[in-house]
């Protein structure tokens, strides 16, 4: 997967534009709708604005496949799951097991529904996880924190928000550091092995990178304390925030794009 | 002249140690004063530099006896983001103390913290940037910049809130040649040219010979000397006890010494010392 990923991806795109405020009401709403819908149209059609949007804040559709990449064995598992055990009428595929067997007998049939279940399950997944770097790629972080304060969090959470998203890249490069330690040292589990040499060889990779961690923290808390963090009350910011008619009226579609495919779901 | 930093029979050790870090240490800084710490590995330099602002031992835990004060202000007294304005504390990973998206945010960040005034931070910004000598790196990653340029990103960030202090730990461990002058040059001029007090940690005793006004050497713990760049490196036994490597020309001076040249005064730059070996060549 690309290494940029949850990383403000500069542009000067309509969506970077928007104000940080504009944008996280924008994602407690899609959320809310992605979580609401139970319908495969509407989940389709949710996914498709989702998609639309991040070609329209022109980020690398790369970061697309690498999520279908990456989320594919769960995908795998939610159709054979869902195709096999969710209650349908309508068979595809008839019963593997013939129905003179007792107890697991009818078993293994296919159904429809199930297979439409998983499609629905999938795109509200995706939807999902597209949803936080199209808010987080189009935002640097200090803006995006200066947003949550103006919304009102206070500064200390907003902040440790923000921080977090920046460590995301550090742990990434730090994981690409250990694994390229280990490569020189001839283990190559993790490019070549099998899925059980892979998972036993976890913990080499991931005790340092934890210690390593903690000891930043630890390290980023002296630093962070030392330059004055949460001394004062009211703190400045350099960068200023402003909510621009363009906002509003993003604000105002989304909300009723939002009101409008909740009333489809209750009808449908 | 006024102390600005006074420290008092400190005794420090971390959580679950029996040993102490830091032994009964005592001593006073008049402002402006550019004092070296050396000692070994493990000396206790770094635990010293973190009581100066207090993350000994608010932060590190502990127990801590004796007090320091500095710029009028007790550490048991004031919280680490109070003291702060006062002590600027530049450490040795230069990574670990950038953490911000760009060179702006990181230098911003602390002022933002202090609520200086919008065209203030701005200022002060600009000032620091220019001081270290990387003009038009605002935008710059600060995970993206050499090692050097990191530090002096650090040194900046803690300039940029106007300390009357500037404690560094060992700011060039990790550096190349030229990235550690570039960053000692600086440390200089924040000294020289700024009147800061600098609070150096080092290994580097060329220097500290050159550019400090007085060294402190910390071993076990313990202050064991404390005086002149002259007057400690002149110390040629105390210092290998303690596992210190003084200045070269200091190490061929004892060494024409043991060999009966008539050396009296041990030169400590190598200017004093082209100067000494000429007369003992004339003489």
């Amino acid at each position: 997967m690309s290494k940029s990923l949850v990383v403000y991806f500069p542009g000067q795109t309509f969506f970077h534009k928007l104000d940080p405020r504009t944008k996280i009401i924008f994602m407690v709403l899609v959320s809310t709708v992605i979580f609401a819908v139970q319908d495969l149209y509407l989940s389709a059609f949710i996914l498709a604005v989702m998609v639309i949007l991040w070609m329209v804040a022109r980020l690398p559709v790369a970061i697309v496949y690498g999520f279908l990449k990456a989320l594919l064995p769960v995908f795998a598992f939610l159709f054979i799951v869902q195709a096999l055990l969710y209650p349908g009428v309508t068979p595809i595929i008839k019963p593997l097991i013939p129905s003179f067997i007792p107890w697991i007998g009818g078993m293994g049939q296919i159904n429809l529904e199930g297979i439409l279940f998983a499609v629905l399950l999938m795109f509200r997944l995706l939807a999902m996880v597209i949803l936080l770097p199209l808010v987080s790629m189009t935002t640097p972080v200090h803006i995006l924190a200066l947003g949550m304060v103006r919304m009102g969090l206070p500064y200390r959470l907003a902040y440790t928000i923000t921080a977090a998203l920046n460590m995301v890249p550090i742990l990434q490069s730090e994981i690409g550091v250990i694994v390229d330690a280990q490569k020189l040292r001839a283990m190559s589990t993790f490019e070549k092995g099998s899925i059980w040499s892979k998972v036993k060889s976890y913990p080499v990779l991931v005790t340092p990178l934890v210690i390593g961690a903690m000891r930043r923290a630890q390290s980023m808390a002296v630093a962070m304390d030392s330059r004055a963090f949460g001394a004062m009350k009211t703190r400045t910011y350099i960068e200023d925030i402003n909510l621009r008619p363009v906002d509003w009226i993003f604000m105002i579609a989304s909300t009723i794009g939002t009101v409008g495919i909740l009333i489809l779901a209750t009808k449908i | 002249m006024q102390n600005i930093i006074e420290v008092a029979n400190i005794t420090y050790a971390y959580p679950r140690t029996d040993i102490p870090a830091l032994n009964n240490i005592s001593f006073s800084v008049p402002q402006g004063q550019f004092v070296a710490i050396i000692g070994p590995t493990g000396a206790g330099k770094s635990t010293l530099c973190y009581c100066f602002n207090g993350a000994v031992p608010r932060l590190f835990g502990g127990e801590m006896s004796g007090s320091v004060v500095v710029a009028g202000k007790d550490t048991y007294e004031n919280e680490i983001p109070v003291m702060a304005q006062h002590v600027g504390l530049v450490v040795q990973n230069a990574r670990n103390q950038l953490f911000n998206v760009n060179v702006q945010c990181e230098i911003a960040f602390g002022c933002e913290n202090l609520g200086f005034p919008r065209q203030k931070i701005i200022q002060n910004l600009h000032d620091a940037l220019t001081f270290v000598g990387l003009q038009g790196y605002e935008n710059r990653q600060p995970t993206a910049l050499s090692g050097g340029q990191q530090q002096r990103v650090a040194i900046a960030c803690v300039l940029a809130m106007e300390p009357d202090v500037l404690v560094l730990d060992e700011p060039t461990s990790e550096l190349d040649p030229i990235g550690s002058e570039q960053v000692m040059e600086t440390i200089t001029r924040l000294n020289r040219s700024l009147g800061k007090t600098v609070i150096l940690v080092s290994h580097d005793t060329e220097f500290i010979a050159q550019f400090a006004d007085r060294v402190l050497v910390i071993n076990d713990g313990s202050l064991v000397l404390d005086g002149s760049p002259r007057e400690v490196f002149s110390k040629a036994d105390l210092l290998s006890s303690c596992r210190i490597r003084p200045p070269q020309v200091c190490q061929l001076s004892y060494e024409l010494r043991k060999k009966g040249f008539p050396i009296t005064d041990i030169p400590i730059t190598i200017d004093e010392a082209v100067t000494l070996y000429e007369g003992l060549q004339h003489g």
